[in-house]
């Protein structure tokens, strides 16, 4: 039970994905300016993470390795993300249109997040079980989801501030995000 | 229908090919990472143990090890990784003992401490204090000025994994004592001193007619878990075997020899 | 000439990192050292040319439907050839990028060519695109490796520039330091194109 809470505090706080670990930066510049758009941004890509860690960790232990194709796992794990992604899309298309209107757009971005494939590979990487797999999926996608809606937050505030020109638009965000970054590095010491 | 089979194919014959490029190159390229790794691997410990000339992996409790041994297969070096919890996470370090149980190299393999404070155990000068020391010996190193937690994580880290490794691998490092003739012994009652894996194993040794009847273990310091197999099943050996070399408590390999040396040092005296 | 200008368009005008802001994940994350960015930025290069060459190569004959997981699988694969080879050949490098090698694999400048360019353009043509691509990357993430690697350690390439008396900048070896670095040069490469009213 240590261990799980852990994972969850490691993964949301000390190396959170976007500003320690560096994944899922596109979506963290691209859908940062508005809070309302980050939050349904964040929860797409919790419930794409989750079910992602869970899918390609059975393929990984029931396939990959039993098999010893360890060499197709990019291959393998980036088109099971792919159809994964298609697959949430349809189904939410189907039973719930209101959720659809508010994930819908966010979903086909959500293939060429790195953090969707790094967390399948960290997975891997870090021998999780299934649970903690799980799990660290879940948590990291939690994490992308704070650091996106503190940004987001950010940024609406700064639409009514003059700021000197060659600095407006990505990178006055990825200074913002540095600081951030330098904030985050207070959790360190917690474990 | 038609249209959907065309497509499939197409995407099939793409994945097959894909997967037949991926093969070879597995092929190619595993060959070549894993003589890298052998070749790696001997001669680090070449290095760190010029006498090595053969080495084998072992694994002992989910825990591996790499252990040299020279022409005449005398265990000469053991390779072991060993981790603690440091300040930002897992540290995860390399350590290597000599077949005097000394330590000869800590080498850090990755950890998640500040940069600029608890990152100084990469250092060369930091690592270089824990060589040459014996898991008996005072492991209080000179600290990371900033960083405390840091350093007393390594500080019983490396001693604890040290003693984890000798426990699960170093079983041949100590020699067990000699045999002595038990018969030209006189009666009476001896005490004699040994060390385990810790010294001041004490026991009381009973001689009557030329034969040990009786063995009490006074007092010892290795970890009990260890050392309670050792006690209860040493002494019963050495009473059935009247022998002072006798097989040692499994998984308890530095207690029992401890109780060994103890017994024959009390009978030379 | 237009074959020149494929290339330099990628290395100057529509820079990946600076211009276009796409692979951002692996521009931050293995530019601590100047030599890791190289070698990032000459994998993927390798990956994007090799990709560019092959889709150009097949345009015709992958349908339209099915066009997005026939990319994403020749992508993969030379995504995963070249983990293989720095794996076998480049041991420290490899070790030293970690994920972000198969991660080179959602790299959206890879994707994006072959969507864009490759998919459209004849094979030679399709070459220097990538080719061009691939320098931008490549000299972008050497340029932020070395300014970090001097700020953070003092030294570049590994090779010691700023002497005894020089104190390092932790922070730049730090991940917030890659933000700031990237939001700075980002400023400034602003300011230049600006400047020279080169847009």
């Amino acid at each position: 039970m240590a261990s799980i809470l852990a994972i969850i505090f490691g993964a949301i706080f000390v190396n959170n994905f976007v500003l320690s670990r560096f994944l899922g930066i596109c979506p963290f510049l691209g859908v940062s300016k508005k809070v309302d758009t980050s939050i349904g941004m964040g929860m797409a890509v919790t419930f794409v993470m989750g079910l992602a860690s869970l899918v390609t960790w059975l393929l990984e232990y029931y396939i990959l390795q039993a098999y010893q194709l360890e060499y197709l796992r990019t291959i393998v794990f980036i088109l099971v993300i792919a159809a994964l992604v298609q697959f949430v899309e349809l189904v939410i298309r189907k039973i719930s249109p209101v959720l659809y209107q508010a994930l819908g757009i966010f979903l086909p971005l959500i293939t060429t997040n790195c953090a969707v494939l790094g967390v399948a590979l960290l997975n891997v990487q870090l021998q999780y079980n299934l649970l903690e797999s799980v799990v660290f999926g879940v948590a990291a996608a939690l994490g992308f989801t704070l650091a996106l809606v503190i940004m987001a937050g950010i940024r609406e505030r700064l639409e009514m501030v003059p700021i000197p020109k060659y600095f407006r638009g990505v990178s006055l965000a990825l200074i913002i995000a540095g600081i951030l970054s330098i904030a985050f590095m207070g959790f360190q010491g917690m474990m | 229908m038609k249209e959907v089979l065309r497509l499939a194919v197409i995407l099939m014959v793409i994945c097959a090919v894909s997967a037949g490029v991926l093969a070879y190159t597995n092929d190619v390229t595993t060959k070549i990472i894993e003589e890298r790794i052998q070749k790696e691997k001997i001669e680090l410990l070449q290095r760190l143990f010029p006498a090595v000339t053969r080495f084998e992996d072992q694994e002992v409790d989910g825990r591996t090890a790499t252990l040299g041994y020279d022409d005449q297969d005398n265990l000469v070096g053991i390779l072991a990784e060993g981790k603690t919890n440091g300040y930002g996470g897992e540290i995860r370090f390399n350590l290597a003992i000599d077949g005097e149980g000394k330590l000869v190299s800590l080498t850090i393999i990755s950890h998640s401490e500040t940069a600029g404070l608890g990152s100084k155990i990469e250092d060369e000068a930091y690592r270089q204090q824990y060589v040459g020391k014996t898991v008996n010996d005072d492991f209080d190193v000179d600290n990371i000025s900033g960083a405390t937690i840091t350093s007393l994580a390594m500080e019983n880290g490396v001693q604890a994994e040290m003693e984890a490794i000798l426990l699960a691998f170093g079983g041949d490092l100590i020699q067990g004592p000699a045999e002595i003739d038990i018969t030209t012994i006189p009666d009476g009652v001896y005490t004699g001193e040994g060390k385990g894996l810790k010294p001041g194993i004490k026991v009381e040794v009973t001689v009557e007619g030329g034969k040990i009847t009786n063995i009490e273990v006074l007092a010892g310091e290795d970890t009990p878990e260890y050392f309670n197999q050792a006690k209860a099943q040493v002494p019963k050996r050495i009473i059935e075997e009247q022998s002072v070399q006798v097989d040692a408590a499994s998984g308890a390999t530095f207690s029992s020899k401890g109780i060994m040396e103890a017994v024959k040092n009390a009978l030379q005296q | 000439m237009s074959l020149l200008k494929e290339v330099t368009k990628g290395i100057f005008k529509e820079n990946p990192t600076f211009r276009l802001v796409l692979g951002t994940c692996p521009t931050l994350a293995v530019t601590t050292l100047a030599i890791n960015g190289l070698g990032m930025g000459l994998s993927t290069a390798a990956v994007l040319i090799a990709s560019n060459f092959v889709i150009s190569l097949l345009r015709k004959f992958i349908p339209d439907k099915i066009r997005i997981p026939a990319y994403i699988v020749i992508i993969a694969t030379f995504v995963t050839v070249v983990d293989m080879l720095l794996n076998a050949f480049t041991p420290e490098l490899h070790s030293a990028l970690g994920i972000f090698i198969p991660l080179i694999v959602v790299n959206c400048i890879i994707l994006g060519r072959a969507e864009a360019f490759a998919s459209k353009n004849p094979i030679v043509a399709s070459i220097a695109d990538g080719l061009g691509m691939g320098l931008g990357f490549t000299l972008s993430l050497t340029i932020m490796g070395a300014i970090r690697e001097i700020l953070a350690a003092g030294t570049i390439f590994g090779v010691g520039i700023m002497g005894a008396g020089y104190e390092p900048f932790q922070i730049f070896g730090s991940p917030a330091g890659g933000f700031l670095v990237y939001g700075l040069m980002m400023a400034l490469v602003n300011m230049f194109f600006k400047k020279f009213r080169l847009e």
